[in-house]
């Protein structure tokens, strides 16, 4: 370590160069770590627990020939002749609010009626279902009890009925019950629909997985017989898109004028929610990789030549008994100073970036140590990068010192 | 003396191919990221409606609740509910009244020998194919009478015409809609793709155009499918499709052409007068706000650049400052190599502006050369970003005015990058190297 | 041709203020054979320095061929020493990365040449010094002493008022010395001043005049006879 002083004064005296690649670097650890910390955001956004047997499940859209609408006969006998194909292990309707179909609705949801005042409202997501969902889409059941199949409530367009069963979410149960107990008790959807809870399931992520409230869900026991209607399955193997083309023959059925359509498996749904996501991840991914890399190009060349500009002084030193060590040594240990100052200003201009952000785009303020793991693999790529040329220090002989 | 400049540089250039192209690398890259995302970030944040952006309104009327504020875009509802967008309609003080709804619509030809679709659908009044200016390739819009009466006309995409009608003029036929029997009026190109789709900016500002549209007021018989928003605040019970029509629910998306500041003025005075008299019979429970939004300002509060593609721009920006300072080293390192031969031309004459301008020419050799590699890298960024995003499958295309720009920033940006090691080894006293060989 | 007067150099660190030259005062006629010799650090490259034009000076007065050259600033000194000084140095100083052709041609670029005018200098340039089949030859395909005689030829090209030489023979072995020599001399005596800056006294004898420097000074001069012309002409025709 003694080597450090000599090395900030040889700094000092070539100023520009030197300023310039520790600006360089600087730039590197300020825009690795906040674009890491930002895709690691991507990333767990991406992996968290979906609550679904998302990779056994899949869809089908079904509308009625022009006029017809669905009754509860029709719903049974497309339940049927699902469960008739080979492959699928459960079938089960559902109105709207598919997970990761990015359609359904959203609501209030509150313990008081549109006419108390003192109404609070906590948005959720609902999906209209069968008593047959929970266990197709494969969420688990909390507390309380599943739907039975004489609850559900088949209406007719317009005709919602007084009232009717729901199953919610754990994050919404204590959101709005908090320690009470909330089976029993009466939620009202947008104030006016009074439901009442008859379950609490595990957390999943509902139609919008975007959403601030995506594990906000409620489960309603009740099913709009109109002109569409959803159908979900899950299959007894791994791959649902093998039952497909099956499952679209059966839905078909006799009648040429009935449309089966958007027939797709919920891992393709989900990889279409994230697709954004994902290319956002990959564009960062290339973008740092070529940083990185114009980095070590950047450190071969400089080390290159100061390993050239030296060799006369690097000559001196081995004539006056410097190892081949020590020389190497001496031009690694340049670049750990350069790394270090590097990192310093880096950290700032980091900081400074991300307060940025938060301000501009309310992002999560970046946390310290994605700096020093930025800093980290900046002082590796580095030293990587300076072993050549310093090792090619090492060759220069003792007598470069003396031959002109 | 250029020709001799650059004589030298490619000497130069190929005394240390490795150097040379590890320099044309870290440039071609830095402009390449630079220009892929701005590429993308030009299409996200364009205007298609700029040519009519003094003229044309987004219409915006605050009929949320009285106690809270609507919890999207700019808090006033980006639609408006069907009893409002038909008297701004029936009204007639705007030249162009453009309501549009999206719905599904299910397609079958009268004889059912092709096999039935649902299909991407508008409900829209007529001024909605020229306020958004849609070209026909057969027939035209319905009629004003037709709009008014919502009668049985439709407009269909060329896609559908192929599909239903093989491509052949169908105006005049006949297709089922809903299995009701409505005439083609007209056929538009598939050509016309909007991107942002700044008239329909629910669910995604870059998707395909609809197949099918038909009078807006068709909805006033039966009930549509709606694949747009709905979004309510009001506990109301609609037991009925009337009852809906009659609700405080938003689903209508409004846009007007007021083709002169007196026009506009006008329509003003229309809706302050409109919502002052809604007011009387308990709607609008809000202070009066209403806002006519131009495209741009739509787009805006709309949110089409997102943040990532802000993130991506400064990204892409920081990358190829990176990828400068980097070349700006190298070629540092690359003339202090060369401050011998420096020393001994201007001990030969050579003044220091000459000297100067000769690596200043070497490094833009550099430059072009970066910059040459950067457009065949952002070409292949870009088709990286197009498998990426499937919703940007055909917008993001570099256009010329990209290409040039890029051309000349990039140049511009080696040339500048280049001024510091230039002006470093001009500085050379020609007597330093002279002994010491 | 080239007149100085009380001429002083110093240079400064931080620490130490050292004279390189001082009170120097030199006078070069037209058509001398100038060696100009001295101890190591007497301040002879500080001298070939300052009449190269290559570094300015602090006080007195440098006329150079009838150019006052006290006062002028870089880019006018520039000019000055392209087109009255033809340098010849101990280390030949070609660029390496190009041919003869290329190299005898520096100079004159920077005087502006046509294309025509060039060509015409550096043949006849080459053609002097017995070289001009070897044009595209670049510098490292020939010997010490060849290389040396394209240095001259650069230095001819630009048809100076004077040569400036700097230990021109101190990286070749006594043949080849000898020839490069013997070339000096004889466009010495076709009317080319020539001031050569050595240590090695043998070298100086060669020249008309002899100049001592000690301590930045001229302390003492000494005449010798012209060179046998017969020993330069069977150089040559090696």
């Amino acid at each position: 370590m003694l080597d450090v002083m000599p090395i900030l004064k040889s700094l000092w005296r070539s100023k520009i160069g030197p300023f310039l690649i520790i600006c360089q670097m600087a730039l590197t650890v300020a825009i690795v770590s906040n674009s890491v910390f930002f895709l690691s955001g991507k990333l767990e956004t991406i992996a968290r627990p979906t609550g679904l047997a998302d990779t056994e499940v899949a869809m089908a859209k079904v509308k009625q020939r022009p006029g017809a609408t669905f009754s509860e006969s029709v719903l049974a006998e497309d339940i049927a002749s699902l469960q008739s194909v080979a492959g699928v292990a459960q079938a089960a309707a559902i109105g709207q609010g598919i997970p990761f179909s990015q359609s359904g609705g959203t609501s209030g949801f509150s313990i008081l009626p549109d006419s108390d005042p003192d109404r609070v409202n906590r948005p959720a997501a609902f999906l209209q279902v069968d008593h047959r969902v929970i266990d197709t889409l494969g969420v688990s059941l909390r507390q309380g009890r599943n739907f039975r199949a004489e609850e559900i409530k088949y209406y007719a367009p317009n005709q919602e009925p007084q009232s009717a069963n729901a199953i919610i979410t754990a994050s919404l149960a204590s959101d709005i019950y908090g320690q009470q107990d909330p089976i029993n008790q009466t939620l009202y959807l947008a104030g006016v629909w009074p439901l009442t809870v008859i379950g609490v399931v595990e957390d999943f992520i509902g139609y919008f997985p975007h959403s601030d409230y995506s594990y906000s869900n409620v489960l309603v026991g009740a099913l709009e017989l109109s002109a569409s209607m959803n159908y979900i399955l899950r299959s007894d193997n791994l791959t649902p898109a093998s039952v497909l083309p099956e499952v679209r023959r059966a839905l078909q059925g006799a009648d040429p004028r009935r449309i089966v359509r958007d027939d797709k498996t919920m891992a393709s749904m989900k990889s279409h929610v994230y697709q954004d996501d994902y290319a956002m991840v990959i564009l960062l991914l290339v973008v740092n990789a070529g940083l990185i890399f114009v980095n070590v190009l950047g450190v071969v060349g400089i080390t290159t030549y100061w390993v050239n500009q030296r060799r006369r002084q690097i000559g001196v030193r081995r004539a006056l008994g410097a190892t081949r060590f020590a020389i190497q040594r001496y031009f690694l240990l340049e670049n750990v100073v350069l790394v270090v100052l590097a990192s310093v200003l880096g950290a700032a201009a980091a900081a400074a970036a991300s307060y940025y952000f938060v301000v501009q785009y309310a992002m999560e303020l970046l946390p310290g140590w994605y700096m020093l793991a930025a800093a980290t693999m900046m002082l590796l790529v580095t030293i990587a990068a300076a072993w050549v040329p310093a090792h090619g220090a090492t060759r220069v002989q003792p007598r470069e010192a003396v031959s002109a | 003396m250029w020709r001799y400049y650059i004589h030298l540089a490619w000497i130069s250039v190929k005394k240390t191919p490795v150097l040379s192209m590890l320099m044309v690398l870290a440039i071609g890259m830095g402009i390449a990221a630079c220009l892929t995302t701005l590429t993308l970030f030009n299409v996200v944040s364009s205007n298609p409606l700029a040519h009519k952006n003094e003229t044309t309104f987004a219409v915006q009327l605050d009929t949320w609740a009285s106690d809270e504020d609507y919890w999207g875009a700019n808090g006033v509802p980006v639609q408006t509910t069907f009893q409002d967008a038909k008297a701004i309609y029936e009204a007639g003080v705007a030249e162009q009244v453009a309501l549009s709804s999206r719905v599904g619509l299910t397609v079958e030809d009268s004889s059912y020998a092709k096999t039935p679709e649902v299909s991407d659908s508008r409900l829209v009044t007529r001024d909605f194919f020229r306020l958004f200016d849609i070209p026909f390739i057969y027939g035209s819009a319905w009629s004003t009478e037709a709009d008014t009466n919502a009668e049985r006309q439709t407009v269909i995409s060329e896609s559908l015409n192929n599909r239903f009608f093989d491509g052949v003029n169908s105006v005049g036929q006949s297709l089922l809609l809903e299995g009701e029997s409505f005439t083609v009026a007209g056929v538009v190109s598939d050509s016309w793709l909007m991107t942002p789709s700044v008239y329909d900016l629910n669910m995604g500002a870059f998707k395909w155009p609809s197949h099918v549209y038909i009078p807006f007021f068709s909805v006033e018989q039966r009930a549509y499918s709606n694949w747009g928003n709905m979004e309510g605040w009001k506990s109301e019970s609609n037991r009925s499709h009337q009852d809906f029509l009659a609700s405080e629910v938003v689903w209508v998306q409004a846009w007007v052409e007021l083709a002169t500041p007196e026009q506009k003025s006008e329509f003003e005075q229309y809706l302050v007068n409109y919502i002052q008299e809604q007011k009387q019979r308990g709607r609008f429970q809000r202070p009066l706000k209403y806002l006519l939004n131009t495209p741009e300002q739509w787009l805006a509060i709309n949110d089409v650049v997102t943040r990532d593609n802000y993130v991506l721009v400064y990204l892409s920006v920081g990358f190829m400052l990176v990828c400068l300072v980097n070349a700006i080293v190298l070629l540092l390192a690359k003339f202090l190599r060369k401050s011998p031969e420096a020393g001994l031309r201007r001990a030969l004459g050579a003044t220091r502006m000459s000297l100067f301008v000769q690596h200043l020419v070497e490094a833009s050799v550099i430059g072009v050369l970066g910059s040459m590699l950067g457009l065949v890298l952002a070409w292949l960024g870009l088709m990286g970003v197009r498998v990426l995003y499937s919703n940007y499958e055909n917008v993001a295309v570099m256009g010329i005015y990209t290409f040039v720009g890029a051309v000349v920033f990039a140049v511009m940006a080696t040339v500048i990058s280049g001024a510091l090691p230039a002006w470093q080894v001009a500085r050379t006293q020609p007597a330093r190297y002279l002994k010491a060989q | 041709m080239l007149s100085m007067q009380s001429i002083g150099k110093a240079y400064r660190t931080d620490m130490v203020e050292t004279h390189a030259l001082r009170d120097f005062s030199l006078e070069v006629e037209p058509g001398e054979f100038v060696a100009v010799t001295g101890p190591s650090g007497s301040g002879k490259t500080t001298f070939l320095s300052i009449a190269g034009l290559l570094e300015s000076f602090d006080g007195g007065r440098y006329v150079l061929d009838g150019d006052d050259v006290s006062a002028l600033n870089d880019t006018e000194r520039s000019r000055l020493r392209n087109e009255k000084i033809g340098f010849i140095f101990q280390g030949f100083n070609l660029i390496s990365d190009l041919n003869l052709f290329d190299n005898v041609d520096v100079p004159l670029r920077y005087r502006g040449l046509g294309k025509q005018d060039r060509r015409a200098r550096i043949e006849y340039a080459l053609e002097r010094v017995g070289l001009a089949s070897r044009q595209k030859h670049m510098p490292s395909q020939l010997s010490g002493g060849q290389q040396q005689r394209v240095a001259i030829a650069r230095a001819l090209a630009g048809k100076p008022a004077f040569l400036l030489a700097d230990e021109p023979t101190g990286n070749l072995d006594s043949l080849m010395a000898r020839q490069v020599m013997d070339m000096l001399s004889e466009i010495n005596e076709q009317g080319m001043t020539i001031v050569m800056v050595t240590h090695d006294p043998d070298l100086a004898r060669r020249a008309s005049r002899n100049i001592q420097i000690v301590d930045g000074q001229v302390t003492d001069f000494r005449l010798y006879e012209p060179a046998n012309r017969h020993e330069h002409e069977t150089a040559l025709e090696v």
